[in-house]
């Protein structure tokens, strides 16, 4: 048995099933949806892309202030009559100024999209580039004087 | 971890040439005038309680108040068209709006007789009971509408009380006062809408 | 009395860190042992004075002397006696004061661990640091935070007690504490790299001697960041544990960066390399805590756990900018001295996964600071602000995350300098293994969602990992293969899975409903029943609490509530929490009833895994813990394991007093 599972040929195999499951399993997992939520769940997940209007970034799911409970009461009755979460977030943006809590992808709002991508980006091209010059560093050999340093350092052990 | 231990150490190699040039003071003056614009942009805000009296009502339509006064009478915002109404969101758990009471009353007594102004307060939070109980004890025989839910709050973009909205006679939204008002102010605003040609 | 003792002690202090940064001062710059060595009475000196004025502070608080200003605005005769003790951190002044505790008591640990060795330049700048940093915080108790003001009360006067909030939890008295053990914990390192930048010492010693304070740092700041979500959870009743709040986000950005540095700094102890990247890792990490201050206390950004406004905002800014351009004043003068010559040999290293490793969390930290600030950029840019919030932090942390567990796998089985695919695959093969079955497994349960499944998969995966190399070290050194960093490290990626496991199984498991219930009614919510059983009103000392009782399962009564607090506004409401290993069961209160038979509206949430986020913590702690252990360790600095450079111009200290 140990002798199968440490033959090459058995892990070569099993890679390969264990990529063909992930894949398989992950791509279920993005193409179908979930169970339907309830009318609670709605609300929740609406109310955390609006801002409470008394707090600076909590969203209204995430807020128990009267202004925040009162506009989760306005989304539960329009979920109940059936409007779309888009709907009801436009009705909400027209008597609450800058309500919106994701940020537009365009104009000056778009650059807190962009800018994290690119210093991602940045980073990973930096460490690249660093390793890059790492491996290139030449190698000399230790001279005498490692040497007496080393086996000092291990006669003190 | 095994693989380490086991492992023998090639300390043996010696270092390569030291990089030329100064690339860290670079980054660091690169780094330098993000974090002063930065600080620049910290150090020139206000405080956010002091920001914005802006409302996307203004200017338009006053929302419907449709609902069951305190007292028990019907009301409807429509039958107002002709005054100035001051509509005032208030609830008794909120100091702000119990100091701004009294001017409140002022500006009732001021205008009941001669019925260019009107007043109505809608409760934010509140319920009836809590609310009855502040109104015996303090007067107030304005019209004080029941909002349990909070809808007419929402419909007016009630972030915290005490809110005010100033409505003009044609029932246009004119002013958003946030905070407690005082009479005179309240009265203030209405001459200079008076005076200036709409 | 009180505030008289208070305003002595805080005078005391700051007279002793004032008159220490001058003494060090000189005797650094004149090369005098003898003013160096008084570096010891001057921390003593400043302790003394914090002790002073927090006990002071507690006299104040527990004798209610409402003539003193802070008990005057924060003090209540109705507040219970823990949380009494508690008041002192539940507003801006007396939490200013615990911090200047704390550091004191750092400074003092700092200087009496290394004092044989206080003549030393690097021991005496690091002291001098601190001893800054302590002036600056005992400046702000004189100035803008001062607590022991005299105010003159009415007989019979009545404070208004702490936020109602914070009096609601347990939680809340032991939470600010550990929180900020945490924060000023990682102003001991940063006051080594800031001396070692400052006195040119290449070597890796300042590393070793201050690893284990870095430790404990962040093992602090990790307990006081779980706790605060725990509170949350417990107290704020929306039924979330996190909201992306300013004052969240302001204790995980030093937590993003001190962890970072956690890893980056064994490249460094191993390799020699990444000296300058780690000293500007501490320099963030420590600004960032003061950044983070400045962000929750100064009221430009609000905040559910923001619970104090003052002026006390130009001070911190002010400092914050000195930070910084101290730091990078003195890595743009020493930076290019102290660059290593390091060498990389495969990209195929545990090396190059930390250097991944670090951009990840750069990456985070950056997109957190970020979404926090940019309201208050784009207000200044468009003069209109822009809300930033929760949809935005998720959708851009949580590929960081993902990508972050994929390289909690990988790393710890990549051997340092070069590694074959072979070996990986060998290595690999069993955790994957568990990556793909659970993979199966939780798509089968009913797991939906790229996110969440491939959380999931790589939680399995990370685990594995991490096992393997817990069970490897044990069966070579029976116990000790739990402790030591390595070892301890491991466990505390165990913790990490179990915590990102919970947060995915809670976020996507998560059902909740809103519903009306009359007297008596029982109604089954996911599998529960509920039954509500009756309301009654409670007078209690601070409060009027309407509790609403509600049998869970057959089993004990739970008691969701509305309260009003004396002196404080809008209804708070507290949430009942029926807690399973499997899931919670949380409760919270919609709507009264009107009558006594009226209907009651409840919140239901079922909240699957909730236990396992706080003891995930529990599990990162312990490994923490593991991984202070004292023990045996190789010497980073010693020849035979890590390259030194022959050019160093400065020998590398002596290693006397390191742990």
């Amino acid at each position: 048995m140990t002798a199968l599972v440490r033959h090459p040929r058995f892990r070569r195999w099993g890679w390969i099933v264990i990529g063909a499951l992930v894949l398989v399993s992950l791509g279920r997992a993005t193409l179908e949806t979930g169970p339907p939520r309830t009318t609670a769940e709605q609300v929740r997940v609406i109310g955390a892309t609006l801002k409470c209007p008394t707090c600076r970034s909590q969203s209204v799911s995430g807020s128990d202030s009267a202004a925040a409970k009162a506009i989760r009461n306005e989304i539960t009755q329009r979920v109940e009559a059936g409007e779309s979460a888009d709907e009801i977030r436009t009705a909400i943006s027209a008597t609450y100024d800058d309500v919106q809590l994701i940020p537009k992808a365009s104009g000056f709002e778009g650059l807190v999209w962009i800018v994290p991508v690119f210093v991602l980006i940045l980073g990973f091209a930096g460490v690249a580039a660093g390793v890059a010059r790492w491996r290139r560093a030449t190698t000399r050999h230790a001279t005498e004087a490692d040497r007496i340093l080393v086996n000092k350092a291990l006669d003190e052990r | 971890m095994s693989e380490v231990g086991a492992e023998p150490d090639r300390s043996d190699e010696l270092p390569g040439p030291v990089q030329q040039g100064r690339p860290m003071v670079i980054v660091a003056v690169a780094l330098a005038v993000v974090v002063a614009l930065l600080i620049a942009v910290l150090a020139t805000r206000s405080p956010s309680g002091e920001r914005s009296r802006q409302s996307p009502l203004l200017g338009r339509p006053a929302p419907a108040i449709v609902g069951t006064t305190l007292a028990g009478d019907s009301f409807d915002l429509a039958e107002y068209r002709g005054r100035w109404v001051v509509v005032n969101f208030f609830a008794t758990w909120c100091i702000p709006c119990v100091q701004e009471h009294p001017e409140l009353a002022k500006f009732q007594a001021r205008h009941a007789g001669t019925g260019d102004a009107a007043l109505v307060s809608v409760l934010f939070d509140n319920t009836a009971d809590e609310a009855q109980g502040f109104f015996t004890e303090n007067g107030g025989d304005w019209p004080v509408v029941v909002d349990e839910a909070g809808a007419v709050g929402v419909d007016y973009g009630v972030a915290r009380v005490p809110e005010s909205f100033l409505v003009a006679p044609n029932g246009i939204v004119v002013q958003r006062l946030v905070g407690g008002v005082t009479a005179a102010e309240v009265d203030d605003l209405i001459a200079q809408y008076e005076g200036a040609p709409e | 009395m009180n505030a008289a003792l208070g305003t002595a002690g805080v005078v005391l202090g700051f007279a002793a860190s004032f008159l220490g940064v001058v003494t060090l001062a000189v005797g650094l710059r004149q090369k005098r042992p003898r003013l160096l060595e008084t570096g010891w009475s001057y921390s003593l000196l400043a302790l003394l004075g914090a002790l002073i004025a927090v006990v002071a502070m507690q006299r104040a608080l527990i004798t209610r002397d409402f003539s003193m200003g802070f008990v005057h605005d924060n003090g209540s005769s109705r507040t219970p006696p823990l949380f009494n003790v508690a008041t002192m951190w539940s507003a801006l002044e007396g939490s200013i004061l615990l911090w200047v505790l704390i550091l004191t008591g750092y400074t003092v640990h700092v200087a009496r661990k290394f004092r044989a060795r206080l003549t030393d330049p690097l021991v005496g700048m690091a002291l001098l640091v601190m001893l800054v940093v302590g002036a600056f915080f005992f400046l702000l108790i004189l100035g803008p935070a001062n607590p022991f003001t005299t105010v003159s009360v009415p007989p019979g006067f009545d404070g208004p007690g702490p936020n109602p909030l914070l009096q609601e939890h347990i939680l809340m008295a032991i939470h600010p504490p550990m929180l900020y053990l945490g924060y000023v914990g990682f102003t001991v390192p940063f006051a080594f790299a800031i001396a070692a930048l400052a006195t040119g010492r290449l070597g890796e010693g300042w590393l070793v001697e201050t690893r284990r304070a870095t430790l404990t740092a962040w093992g602090f700041l990790t307990i006081g960041i779980i706790l605060g979500a725990w509170w949350s959870y417990e107290v704020l009743g929306w039924g979330g544990y996190w909201g992306w709040d300013p004052v969240e986000n302001a204790s995980l950005l030093p937590w993003l960066t001190g962890t970072a540095y956690l890893h980056s700094v064994l490249v460094q102890e191993r390799r020699g390399m990444l000296r300058v990247w780690n000293l500007s890792l501490l320099c963030a990490t420590f600004s960032l805590t003061i950044l983070g201050t400045f962000l929750t206390r100064s009221g430009v950004l609000e905040s559910v756990h923001a619970f104090s406004d003052s002026d006390i905002g130009v001070w911190l800014l002010s400092f914050f900018a000195f930070t910084v351009a101290v730091t990078l004043g003195l890595i743009g003068w020493r930076g290019d001295q102290l660059r290593s010559p390091g060498q990389i040999d495969s990209p195929l290293s545990r090396e190059s996964a930390f250097l991944v490793n670090n951009v990840l969390f750069a990456a985070f930290a950056f997109v957190v600071l970020l979404g926090t600030v940019f309201p208050l950029i784009a207000e200044a840019v468009n003069g209109r602000g822009v809300a930033v919030g929760p949809p935005y932090f998720n959708r851009m942390t949580v590929p960081i995350g993902i990508a972050l567990l994929f390289m909690m796998a990988v790393a710890p089985v990549l051997p340092w300098r070069k590694a074959s695919t072979e070996l990986l695959s060998k290595r690999l093969f069993w955790p994957a293994g568990a990556a793909a079955i659970t993979a199966v497994v939780t798509v089968a349960l009913g797991a939906r969602g790229l996110g969440t499944v491939a959380t999931f998969a790589l939680g399995a995966f990370a685990g594995a990992a991490a096992l393997r190399q817990v069970v490897l070290a044990t069966r070579r050194q029976g116990w000790r293969g739990f402790v030591g960093r390595a070892n301890g490290g491991m466990i505390v990626h165990l913790g990490v899975v179990i915590i990102a496991v919970a947060i995915a199984t809670n976020g996507h498991f998560l059902r909740e409903i809103e519903t009306s219930f009359e007297p008596g009614q029982t109604l089954t919510v996911g599998g529960h029943e509920i039954t509500y059983l009756r309301t009654v009103v409670v007078e209690e000392r601070n409060r009027t609490a309407t509790k609403v009782s509600v049998q869970i399962d057959g089993d004990r009564i739970y008691e969701p509530a509305l309260s009003r607090y004396d002196g404080f506004g809008s209804l708070i409401g507290t949430p009942s929490v029926k807690t399973g290993l499997r899931e919670d069961v949380y409760v919270t209160v919609t709507r009264l009833p009107e009558g006594v038979d009226g209907p009651v509206v409840l919140r239901v949430i079922i909240q699957p895994m909730a236990l396992w986020l706080w003891v995930g913590g529990g599990v990162m702690v312990l490994g923490t813990i593991l991984a202070a252990w004292p023990g045996r360790r190789r010497v980073p600095t010693d020849p035979v394991s890590a390259l030194i450079s022959l050019d160093d111009p400065v020998p590398v200290p002596p290693l006397r007093g390191s742990e």
